[in-house]
């Protein structure tokens, strides 16, 4: 068993370590809360609009290559829908906005990533210029062909009829270059040999060349026509090698990677986020356990704390129970002094009784011996001086004065019964005639008492306690008065306060208490009597008892118009809770 | 033989393209919220746009003057000339650049650049300077949850624009089915479009607009300015945007739409009649010797093509 000290010591050490475990377990709440609230790479719909984001980026960019071949094919004869860049910029914006809006991907995968996209903006920039130019190239390109093809034959016509031209002597040449021409237009296109290029380009100066001599009419046909084959060769070869740079630009595979960069990064963070779940749960139990830990120690102390509260309240009420025993003593040490007058009294009396009773029976016995065989009458008697009548008085007196001793001494048994702490039905007012007996040897006759019973039911109580109570307060009462006056009264009330109380009002018309003095009164060793005459505990034990019992005890009194002490005690029929009387 | 074999090949080349019609008419509606229409409405005549309050969108923008100012060019609120010719802000949404050299990809880049330097009005200047008119802030509190902005004031003007349509054209009639429509002059004129080769460039909803073409491809690049014997900074087009050489002098195929309101044409706003302006395409696009009675043919045509815009706020 723990010494009282020793439990304290260790209750405060307890609470040393319980501030430091509460700011470990605020600390893993705090983490937790992080984990939950660092859970979200993006607010909303981020993820779902980034992957829709790239599917409609591919989508534009193969839309781009269809469109591109198929203005260079002639598919198309309208480029109203080829081609749009911001469809382009737009949603590479918005992936690279979203993307900023996460504070869960890091500085360094979001730059490489947006350098990417950038990078990817800018080659999407080039592709929508080499389309355009292969819009503009093509639109020259199918006008030229569309001139050859309808001016040819009025061309072959001219110089085949024109009179102008009769005299022209490299006619047949003119004629032939323009074939060939022609047929090298169509290897060329077939198969856009450069070489080819390069031959036509001699053929058409040489055309020139002989061009210069025809009539004017004719040269400016024929020069126009020229113009046309060249055109249409030119832009053939710069539409074939923008539609080649156009295939060289892999911006679907640039598409891919950054698209593949994009889910390694949501990849890492789902990751990482798997990671966050299982340290939260490591956490929880954690956290789990460590309540648990702070549960159970704290059932423990609490277990501990009740050992050693017990073990307080067992020493308090053996401390208190010495202390009513020593104020009892204290009491009846008190009580002594009055006592043994009292029996000395009746005493002394019964004792100068029984000397005259003695004085008497020996003349009795002496002249007896002289009137030996004579009656003997009373006047006999009377003239020897012997007073039967004073005899039967004396015996009378004496047996009074033996039955106020036995009498006091059954008082004194019945408040000798102070270590009985059995709780018993009791009524007060025996009590208190009781106390007014043990009270009233210290009393000189001047002084009057006044019972105003109205016959209060019994209470439950401990009677011996309830005595003490009764004497302390009487006894006080009386002394108050004593020392004040020589005549004095003193009033003893009973009442039925109601249903569930009585009330016991004892005045007396001292000197009163002080208003200083009054607060102060049921205080623990507060006395105002000389040193060793009070223990300045009776109060104290008197307001203890009548508390436990449920009850109270009321001061009034003005200084100089005497004190009334009111105790107030429940009647308390056959109720369980008498048991807690024991602790007083 | 074998030529003629070969020319075959090359019109059945031209085969498949004919099948469709090249163009397409405008749509009658535009499907637009009406609020912001309106709102739009009224930033594109008010001349808070510009620094000294002298100019709206409407100032070169005249919807009377078929969405463009009926000059060469215009004056800038800082009382200079503009470099080019005003486009029409007609059916400008069917465009797929803005401005002749096509440097802006969208409306809103248009719309940003034409108040930075042409309304000396940067958006950032604007949207302060509207903040103080508190029935403008209201209008665009109740019609956009972000209130006044950037994007919303650019959103709600182009919304207008986009509602600056001209649909219902003889053509777009006769394109819908209305055979009766255009008239056999007109017909014949759209017959010969095709066939000599203007509908390569100008084709689509907007009959242009949706390709860079350089000026010029007959001859030498650049043959048509250096005739004038000075070629100007704005003559190189795209080139003053992107400085690669295949750009130069190369410009967007501008709209025909209302092309018989549009007047002066081309970029630089230097010729004033449709017949002089087809003689050029003529002679530097397509290189080719049309009878005057085609061309003739040709204009009349490109005047069906004159549209009805109609107002539709309530």
């Amino acid at each position: 068993m723990l010494t009282f000290k020793e439990s304290a010591n260790n209750y405060l050490k307890i609470l040393e370590v319980k501030k430091i475990v509460y700011g470990f377990v605020f600390v893993l709440l705090a983490t937790i809360l992080f984990i939950f609230t660092a859970k979200v790479i993006f607010k909303g719909s981020g993820h779902d609009r980034i992957i829709a984001s790239f599917y409609d980026l591919k989508q534009v960019d193969m839309r781009w290559n269809v469109d591109a071949l198929s203005i260079a094919s002639s598919l198309k004869n309208n480029y109203d829908s080829v081609v749009s860049l911001p469809e382009v910029t737009r949603r590479n914006d918005l992936i690279i906005q979203i993307l900023n809006e996460s504070s869960e991907i890091n500085k360094e995968d979001r730059e490489r990533l947006e350098n990417k996209i950038n990078y990817y903006k800018n080659i999407m920039v080039k592709k929508s210029d080499l389309i355009e130019r292969i819009k503009s190239s093509h639109a020259v390109l199918i006008n030229s062909s569309r001139f050859i093809s309808s001016f040819n034959k009025e061309l072959i016509f001219l110089l085949d009829h024109d009179n102008e031209l009769r005299n022209f002597k490299e006619l047949v040449e003119v004629k032939y270059i323009l074939y060939n021409a022609l047929s090298l237009v169509v290897s060329f296109i077939a198969s856009k040999d450069d070489a080819l290029h390069e031959e036509l380009h001699e053929l058409i100066d040489r055309l020139n060349s002989y061009a210069d001599k025809m009539p004017l009419n004719s040269q400016s046909k024929v020069k126009n026509f020229v113009v046309h084959i060249l055109l249409l060769m030119d832009q053939y070869k710069l539409r074939n090698q923008l539609l080649n740079e156009l295939q060289l630009i892999k911006t679907d595979y640039l598409l891919s990677g950054i698209e593949s960069d994009y889910v390694m990064i949501y990849n890492k963070f789902l990751d990482r986020n798997d990671d966050y779940r299982t340290i939260l749960i490591f956490y929880s139990i954690i956290v789990f356990l460590i309540f648990s830990y702070i549960i159970i120690g704290m059932i423990k102390n609490y277990k501990r704390l009740n050992v050693v509260n017990m073990e307080l309240k067992v020493a308090h009420n053996e401390a208190q129970l010495k202390l009513i025993h020593s104020s009892k003593m204290t009491a009846l040490g008190e009580m002594v002094a009055g006592i043994a007058h009292e029996i000395n009294t009746p005493l002394a009396y019964v004792s100068a009784i029984f000397s005259v009773l003695n004085e008497q029976i020996t003349k009795i016995v002496s002249f007896s011996k002289e009137y030996e065989n004579q009656p003997i009458s009373v006047k006999i008697l009377k003239k020897n001086d012997v007073d039967l009548d004073d005899i039967l008085t004396l015996l009378e007196d004496g047996k009074y004065g033996i039955n106020q001793i036995s009498e006091l001494i059954v008082t004194m048994k019945n408040f000798g019964r102070i270590d009985q702490l059995e709780v018993d039905d009791f009524l007060v007012e025996d009590g208190l005639d009781n106390a007014l007996l043990m009270a009233n040897y210290t009393v000189k006759d001047n002084l009057v008492i006044k019972k105003e019973y109205a016959g209060v039911p019994k209470i439950r109580c401990i009677p011996s306690h309830i005595n003490q109570v009764f004497l302390n307060i009487i006894t006080n009462a009386i002394q108050a008065i004593l020392a004040y006056k020589k005549n004095g009264q003193l009033i003893i009330k009973t009442v039925k306060q109601d249903e569930s109380m009585i009330r016991i009002d004892i005045s007396d018309d001292g000197p009163g208490i002080s208003q200083e003095v009054l607060p102060k009164i049921f205080d623990p060793f507060f006395t105002t009597k000389e040193i060793g005459k009070g223990t300045g505990m009776g109060l104290s034990i008197s307001y203890k008892i009548i508390e436990s019992h449920g009850g109270r005890i009321l001061v009034d009194s003005n200084e100089g118009q005497g004190a009334t002490f009111s105790i107030l005690l429940p009647i308390n029929k056959n109720d369980s809770k008498s048991a807690t009387f024991f602790q007083v | 033989m074998k030529v003629l074999l070969c020319l075959l090949s090359l019109l059945s080349y031209q085969a498949l393209a004919n099948e469709v019609e090249p163009i397409t008419p405008i749509p009658i509606k535009m499907g637009l919220d009406k609020r912001k229409v309106k709102l739009g409405k009224s930033l594109f005549f008010d001349t808070r746009l510009s620094k000294n309050d002298t100019h709206s969108c409407a100032s070169c923008h005249q919807l009377s003057k078929a969405g463009t100012n009926g000059s060469q060019f215009a004056q800038k609120p800082n009382g200079a000339l503009t470099e080019m010719n005003v486009p029409s802000v007609f059916n400008s949404a069917f465009n797929f650049r803005f401005f002749w050299d096509g440097r802006a990809y969208t409306m809103e880049d248009q719309f940003l650049y034409t108040q930075r330097h042409e309304m000396n009005m940067p958006i950032e200047d604007l949207i302060n300077r509207l903040h103080a008119d508190k029935k403008i802030v209201d209008a665009f509190k109740e019609i956009y949850v972000d209130g006044l902005n950037n994007k919303t004031i650019a959103d709600a003007i182009i919304q207008y624009q986009k509602s600056l349509i001209t649909p219902n054209s003889r053509f777009d009639l006769y394109l819908m089915g209305n055979k009766n429509s255009l008239t056999n002059d007109e017909l014949k004129g759209y017959q010969l479009f095709k066939k000599y080769g203007c509908i390569s460039c100008h084709h689509g909803v907007n009959i242009g607009g949706n390709m860079f073409q350089i000026f010029g491809v007959i001859g030498d690049r650049g043959a048509y300015f250096k005739r004038k014997g000075f070629v100007l900074n704005r003559d190189l087009g795209r080139f003053n945007i992107t400085h690669k050489e295949w750009d130069k002098f190369v410009f967007k195929v501008p709209s025909l739409r209302n092309v018989a309101l549009t007047a002066p044409y081309f970029h630089d706003g230097s010729i004033a009649t449709l017949d002089q302006a087809v003689d050029i395409m003529f002679d530097y696009q397509l290189g080719v010797a049309a009878l005057k009675q085609e061309k003739e043919l040709i204009v009349k045509f490109l005047k069906s093509l004159t549209g009805v815009y109609k107002e539709e706020l309530e």
